[in-house]
């Protein structure tokens, strides 16, 4: 029982330093750096949370929701408010953002988690649409349409990383606990699951509530980076976006989650850099073609990517430290076998 | 031990059940023989919650478990191990099993448990790191029995446990229901009606809903009918 305890502290303590160490380095990244790739690095620390949230319900539990811009509003607005309205500092704003996020996934899961696939996709759509409506019409509180200018800058770099770091922290312990098995078995088949004696109805509000309460953590940085917050900004393209992460990276991955994040986050880039490039070597049409049309390049690279590869980059595998050794260790050994 | 009373169930407009009226003995195998849609599966789905009667009682240790949603009936000690081998595909045997153990809280006695599974099934063991939906047909029902077992039940469900699988492997896993059946009480149905006649104590047979012959499986095996409908003779 002492040795069982002593760990649990030492994990504890480990994850203490995990944690000041990415805010060192964060911090440090920031004065170093232009503020341009700090910015993008902010973002792919604020997508990767986004997709890891939405990867819990979808990739782990298998309830496929297209609500999660709406768990985000739900989190930016809040945070925004309380740190300008009421005058909140930014810690407790952001926890409450979190939770009251999780409070409004109670509230949406408990009806409709009893329905399956496209039905609770349907309903979690819909649940988006209505609170679009909802901040649309509260001009008073939120600006309603014209927006809300003026929420307090606070997702610099070493926050957003920090709030990454100990996301994927909390998840992927989750993930593989005991819980974690039973959201995967209630993914798997909820009636085999049912058969052990899991209250799949239980496991799917948890889901969807911890979901919720990243969600609106993530929605809650977008307001404080971009200092704006505006209904029509989480909309379903922003739910597709961090689909397409976790789709992209693979469905039940947490670094795969991660490595959907950064292709995402980094690929507009790309191409606009490119497009920059040629443009200052003289090559205004190609140039041009770029700036415009860099979606179809994109669509086109995420269709061959899903004909090829349909589970995603790494499928439902993780990337870690042992399997990367033991992957450098096959490399080199097949280097040296060959003659 | 179990006690099913008059149990009637629709499915939509349907009658699947018609006041059937089942029970089952501490120690006792039981079995359910009966023609495709006869409504077999749907008695073991009321018995575990997964499917709502409209009237009757169904009562287990002297408890109504009618009302309760299949975890509770877990909790109160039956396990049904569903038709068609669901195992939890994308995790290993040893999860599966270990997911089968998700109501207990006592660690040592479930080693012992995971210990006694592999004894009954060795080719489980052989397989435990192996994703389950990489096994073979008979080694996922193995899984399936196995994983009920884990939680202890002190009444099992077994649903079409030979459902596709080849004659050999029928004879096996029966052999290994022989084996279970020393510890715990079992509720069979199956189609293949020679094999659980041979192997059970008691039976009931099953048509369109009603229960139309309930006898000790010995008369079963020599009674015309049964002969003539089930056993092709």
């Amino acid at each position: 029982m002492m040795t069982k305890t002593n760990g649990f502290v030492r994990r504890i303590i480990v994850f203490a330093l995990e944690v000041a160490a990415v805010w060192v380095i964060g911090s440090l990244l920031r004065e170093v750096l232009p503020a341009y790739p700090v910015g993008i690095m902010t973002i792919f620390c604020i997508n990767a949370v986004l997709a890891l949230s939405w990867n819990l319900i979808s990739g782990f539990t298998g309830q496929f929701s297209l609500g999660h811009a709406g768990f985000m509003v739900v989190g930016a607005y809040t945070s925004a408010l309380l740190m300008m309205k009421a005058k909140w500092p930014f810690l407790p704003s952001f926890i409450t953002a979190g939770l009251l996020s999780a409070l409004v996934g109670f509230l949406v899961g408990f009806p409709s988690l009893r329905l399956v696939g496209d039905y609770l996709s349907v309903v979690t759509l819909g649940f988006q649409y209505i609170i679009t409506a909802i901040l649309n019409n509260t001009t008073k509180l939120t600006g309603g349409g014209l927006g809300l200018p003026g929420v307090p800058y606070v997702t610099s770099l070493p926050v957003a990383a920090v709030t990454l770091t100990i996301t994927l922290w909390i998840l992927s312990n989750l993930v593989n606990s005991k819980q974690g098995r039973c959201f995967v078995a209630v993914k798997e088949d909820e009636i085999a699951a049912q058969s052990v004696g899991i209250d799949t109805t239980y496991y799917k509000v948890v889901a969807f509530m911890i979901s919720s309460f990243f969600a609106g953590l993530g929605g809650a940085m977008i307001g404080h980076y971009m200092m704006y917050l505006h209904p029509d900004v989480f909309n379903y393209a922003k739910t597709i976006e961090s689909v397409s992460m976790v789709i992209l990276g693979g469905l039940g991955s947490l670094t795969g989650s991660l490595l959907g994040a950064m292709c995402i986050t980094l690929l507009p880039e790309v191409f606009r850099n490119l497009a920059t490039f040629l443009g200052g070597m003289g090559m205004l049409g190609p140039a041009n073609f770029l700036r415009r049309g860099w979606m179809v390049f994109y669509a086109t690279g995420f269709l061959v990517l899903m004909l090829t590869r349909p589970q995603g980059l790494l499928g439902r595998r993780e990337l870690t430290w042992p399997g990367f050794k033991k992957w450098i260790g096959r490399v080199v050994v097949r280097k040296e076998a060959r003659p | 031990m179990l006690k099913i009373d008059k149990l009637n169930v629709y499915y939509g407009g349907i009658h699947a059940l018609d006041d059937v009226s089942v029970e089952v003995n501490t120690g006792e195998i039981v079995t359910i023989i009966g023609a495709n849609g006869a409504g077999k599966s749907t008695l073991l789905r009321t018995i575990s919650g997964l499917v709502r009667a409209t009237s009757g009682k169904v009562s287990f240790e002297s408890r109504d478990i009618k009302r309760m949603s299949p975890h509770q009936v877990v909790e109160s000690g039956i396990v049904h191990a569903p038709e068609g081998r669901r195992v939890f595909s994308e995790l290993t045997v040893d999860q599966n099993l270990r997911l089968g153990a998700y109501l207990r809280k006592d660690r040592e006695q479930m080693d012992e448990d995971l210990a006694r599974v592999f004894q009954l099934f060795p080719r489980l063991e052989e397989r435990r790191w192996q994703i389950a939906g990489t096994l073979s047909g008979g080694e996922q029902q193995m899984l399936c029995i196995g994983r009920a077992l884990m939680s202890r039940p002190k009444l099992l469900l077994l649903d079409e446990p030979s459902m596709g699988l080849a004659p050999v492997l029928v004879q096996e896993i029966y052999r290994e229901i022989e084996e279970i059946r020393k510890h715990t009480t079992i509720l069979l149905v199956e189609q293949n009606a020679y094999q659980a006649l041979k192997t059970a104590d008691r039976g009931y047979v099953l048509e369109t809903g009603r229960i139309v012959m309930e006898a000790p499986c010995r008369e079963l095996l020599r009674n015309p009918e049964v002969k003539k409908a089930y056993l092709g003779k």
